[in-house]
């Protein structure tokens, strides 16, 4: 038979095949209408995103959990109280809520949460939500925390600001009085000048010792929530079992400390004992600060004073210019330290403060998708299993069904005395299946793509690729229905084969909470290893043939199957 | 239809014998069929005629001996000289005759313009023309038994073999079947045809072989073999008024054995051993019972009663 003839045998087959599959209304609408319907539900099931519909429940020292709770509500989801953590726990298990929050009153405060692993996709979707939660309550507290600090600096920089600009005043003052004085037409006018000057100096002293007090509280404000800060960071050592260290590590050289801490065991302890120091350097240069704006307040007491006296006795030379004097020093240095707390402002004191915040929470993890799914919906996610899915039990059941309907039929035996070759016959077949499978797989991804927004390309390749799948599992089908005794056994057969393949797969549960070597075992069926190849090509957009394994493990599978289809004489069955 | 199917075919059996375990069911099977001839595989039920015709189509392979088509030992080459009809219709019932003729058209390689031609003539012959759309499971009996001839003859071949083609059908589609049969035959294409229903072969066939207990017994023509196992004839009798059994009393009065007499509706028939001398003496007792010959007539039994003997 020559191949021209092998091939229109082939199509003259195939084409048979169909229009038997075909031959009813019914068979028709179920291969058409089947998939569309399949991914008109699933579309549609999964077009939100979010949990619906969840009740959470919360127990124990709600009080201290206020933002928590807050945001759970603001979430969407509900929240029920409950009196004692056993029913809390208990109604969980029941079903009753989606999680079970225990809010206890240890130092540091602690969660608990609750979920019902029975579930797992459930209580894993839970989790997600219920950690998503927590982290968006982290993140206000933190908000708050770094706009109090940065609040707290601001307000500073600014009375030292203006501070600074009163003190620029005063001098110019000062330099008015030291102008007035020397153009004094003779001892007793230049005295009463000075006198004149000398109350306004009074005036604007008094004022500006008001004003350092109020720069002081707010130094002072600051240097507390540092402490506070640093508090936090010394218990969060304690916890860490890092505490000793601390001390010892204090007294050590920097190129020490960087080494010890290089080799902890405990990365936690190096980025809290890190923030620990910085709250000591920050704590002492404001303690710096504040040290000197109080030296400049006894000056300025002192000059003050010095000023009142002139107004009522005779002023000396020698005096008016030690007053000129006071009055420049405290210039220079209130001028100092409104330039050291403008610096610590401009090279990062707030992001500083900010950073501190993460030596207060050095755990603060994020769960992130890769990069390649954060625009995923959960039907992108679901796709890849939906797809190996429909291709599977189609592809299984056509061949299956095939082989009985051929193997029932009266034109068997005329086929089988036919000149035309067996593996001619039973390849159609293979092909038949594995098209229509196929084909069925592009209708769902067709109108997944566009009516559901399936966040993928289609391309050629992927065709071909739901091609090897179909004849994979088409052959596989062809095997059941060499061997089944009959029609009802062999639909049967295949549908188990289909459902068994569906459950010992990472759809229903996660193939690493099975038996190691079975979850090794099952990791290798045509059905994962697909789903893997499905994954790869939809979710991370590579190459199908980015996972050679897979694909040897599916032409294994075909190759085996085929050689089983291929050298079966049915005349011995 | 005025054309002459080619192929002039002639098939040798020889020895064959064929086992399924430890079951012998053909056992030294040999026979001849001629060109062109129209012969017949009689055997009880159970007698191996499907397995024969099986090894003659090659489905089965033969445990030992030789078939021979042409003078050629038969192999997987000689598929397409061959067509097979069995009791069962070997076509597809889900799609329609066209599809059918188009799909094991295309599996005989036949070319589609020879292939459509052949369809229309043999639609014609069978009477199924105006039926191509139909679906195949719509026909009626007698209509799935030709269209079975139909697809067997689409390629052309040199001998049909026919399992069995009128089992189950009633007495006038029976008739149509086998009057296609004739016709085909009458193209000249080599027929090999088993059944039990042996009264109609032996009006149908040129040669007839006998397989009991998957042996063949003889080969022969249909008279030649009524003359090999039977010495008997039978008188079939209608008379008026119609007084039986006194004229039956009255023949064996005059020394003439009557045996296995019945009457079917208003004819009468029995067993003779010399057809003179019952002759002689049925003239003599419809004078003496005053009964009036309406038909007589006097033959070899049918097949039928022969294989009942053999069995």
């Amino acid at each position: 038979m020559s191949p021209r003839q092998t091939l229109t045998i082939l199509y003259t087959t195939i084409k048979k095949d169909i229009q038997r599959l075909l031959s009813s209304q019914f068979n028709a609408g179920l291969l058409i209408l089947g998939p569309l319907l399949l991914i008109g539900l699933v579309g549609f099931a999964f077009q939100d995103n979010s949990l619906n519909d969840v009740t959470i429940g919360v127990s124990g020292d709600t009080a201290s959990f206020a933002d928590v709770e807050q945001r759970i509500q603001a979430e969407g989801y509900t929240v029920q109280h409950y009196d004692n953590n056993q029913a809390c726990i208990s109604d969980n298990s029941d079903g009753e809520t989606g999680a079970c929050l225990i809010f206890t009153d240890t130092s540091p405060t602690t969660i608990r949460v609750y979920v019902d692993f029975s579930r797992s996709q459930f209580a894993a979707a839970v989790l997600n939500e219920v950690n998503n939660v927590f982290d968006r309550v982290r993140r206000e507290q933190l908000n708050d925390f770094a706009a109090s600090i940065s609040s707290g600096a601001t307000d500073l920089s600014g009375e030292l600001s203006t501070f600074q600009d009163r003190l620029i005043n005063v001098r110019s003052s000062l330099n008015q009085t030291q102008t007035s004085i020397s153009s004094a037409s003779g001892e007793q006018d230049r005295i009463e000048r000075l006198q004149r000057h000398a109350q306004n100096m009074s005036d604007w002293l008094n004022e500006t010792q008001s004003y350092l007090g109020r720069v002081d509280e707010d130094i002072q404000s600051t240097k507390e929530r540092l402490n506070n800060q640093r508090g936090v960071a010394s218990t969060l050592l304690d916890q860490q079992g890092c505490a000793n260290d601390y001390p010892v590590l204090a007294e050590r050289s920097e190129a020490e400390q960087r080494s010890i801490l290089n080799e902890a065991d405990n990365p936690a302890c190096v980025i809290i004992w890190n923030q620990a120091q910085y709250f000591d350097q920050q704590q002492d240069t404001l303690d710096s600060i504040q040290s000197g704006l109080h030296s400049q307040e006894r000056r300025i007491i002192s000059a003050t004073n010095r000023l009142d006296n002139l107004t009522n006795q005779d002023v000396s030379a020698s005096m008016t210019e030690e007053i000129q004097s006071v009055v420049t020093s405290t210039l220079e240095q209130v001028e100092q330290s409104t330039a050291d707390l403008q610096g610590l402002t401009n090279t990062g004191f707030l992001s500083t403060l900010q950073s501190a915040e993460t030596g207060v929470n050095p755990f603060d993890i994020e769960v992130h998708r890769h990069d390649d799914l954060s625009d995923v919906s959960i039907l992108d996610i679901l796709f890849p299993g939906i797809l190996i899915t429909l291709i599977s039990f189609v592809g299984i059941l056509i061949g299956t069904v095939l082989v009985m309907k051929e193997r029932t039929s009266n034109a068997r035996f005329r086929n089988a005395i036919s000149p035309a070759k067996t593996w001619v016959l039973r390849l159609a077949t293979t092909i038949t299946g594995a098209g229509l499978s196929a084909m069925q797989g592009s209708i769902v991804f067709l109108v997944a793509y566009a009516l559901f927004g399936l966040n993928t390309v289609f391309s050629p390749v992927l065709i071909g690729f739901f091609v090897v799948l179909g004849a994979v599992f088409t052959i596989l089908g062809q095997v059941i229905g060499t061997f089944s005794p009959n029609e009802e056994v062999g639909t049967l057969l295949s549908i188990i084969t289909a459902v068994v393949f569906l459950i010992f797969s990472s759809l229903i549960t996660p193939l690493e909470k099975m038996t190691p070597w079975l979850s090794t075992l099952l990791t290798y069926t045509p059905f994962n290893q697909g789903m893997r190849v499905l994954r790869r090509q939809l979710l991370f957009d590579e190459s199908v043939f980015s996972l050679p394994l897979s694909l040897s493990v599916l032409i294994a599978c075909f190759t085996v199957c085929a050689i089983i289809v291929y050298a079966t004489d049915e005349r011995s069955l | 239809m005025g054309e002459r199917f080619e192929g002039s075919a002639a098939v040798q059996v020889q020895r064959v014998r064929k086992r399924f375990g430890t079951k012998t069911v053909l056992n030294n099977v040999s026979f001849r069929v001629e060109d062109e001839s129209l012969h017949g595989i009689v055997g009880l039920s159970g007698a191996g005629k499907t397995t024969l015709l099986n090894c003659l189509v090659g489905y089965y392979d033969v445990d030992a001996g030789s078939i021979r088509l042409n003078g050629d030992r038969l192999t997987e080459d000689h598929a397409s000289q061959i067509g097979f009809a069995t009791q069962e219709t070997c076509f597809y019932e889900d799609i329609s005759l066209a599809s059918n003729i188009a799909y094991f058209g295309n599996l005989y390689a036949v070319p589609d313009q020879q292939l459509w031609a052949r369809a229309g003539k043999l639609m014609d012959i069978t009477g199924l023309s105006g039926e191509k759309d139909m679906k195949a499971r719509n026909l009626s009996g007698g209509m799935k038994r030709r269209f079975d001839l139909v697809l067997s003859l689409l390629h052309d071949p040199d001998v049909l073999i026919l399992d069995e083609p009128a089992t189950g059908l009633d007495p006038t589609l029976k008739q149509t079947v086998w009057d296609t049969i004739q016709t085909i035959n009458g193209l000249g294409v080599t027929i090999i045809v088993s059944s039990h229903l042996l009264n109609d072969l032996e009006d149908l066939c040129d040669d007839i072989s006998l397989l009991h207990h998957g042996t063949i017994i003889t080969t022969a023509s249909p008279r030649r073999l009524r003359d090999l196992f039977s010495h008997n004839y039978q008188l079939v009798l209608e008379t008026y008024p119609g007084n039986y059994k006194a004229l039956l009393i009255e023949i064996q009065k005059q020394d003439v054995p009557v045996e296995q007499p019945s009457q079917h509706k208003n004819k009468v028939s029995f067993t003779i051993n010399d057809p003179h001398q019952a002759i002689h003496a049925l003239d003599q007792a419809l004078t003496n019972v005053d009964e009036q010959i309406i038909d007589v007539s006097i033959e070899k039994p049918g097949l039928e009663s022969l294989m009942e003997k053999i069995g």
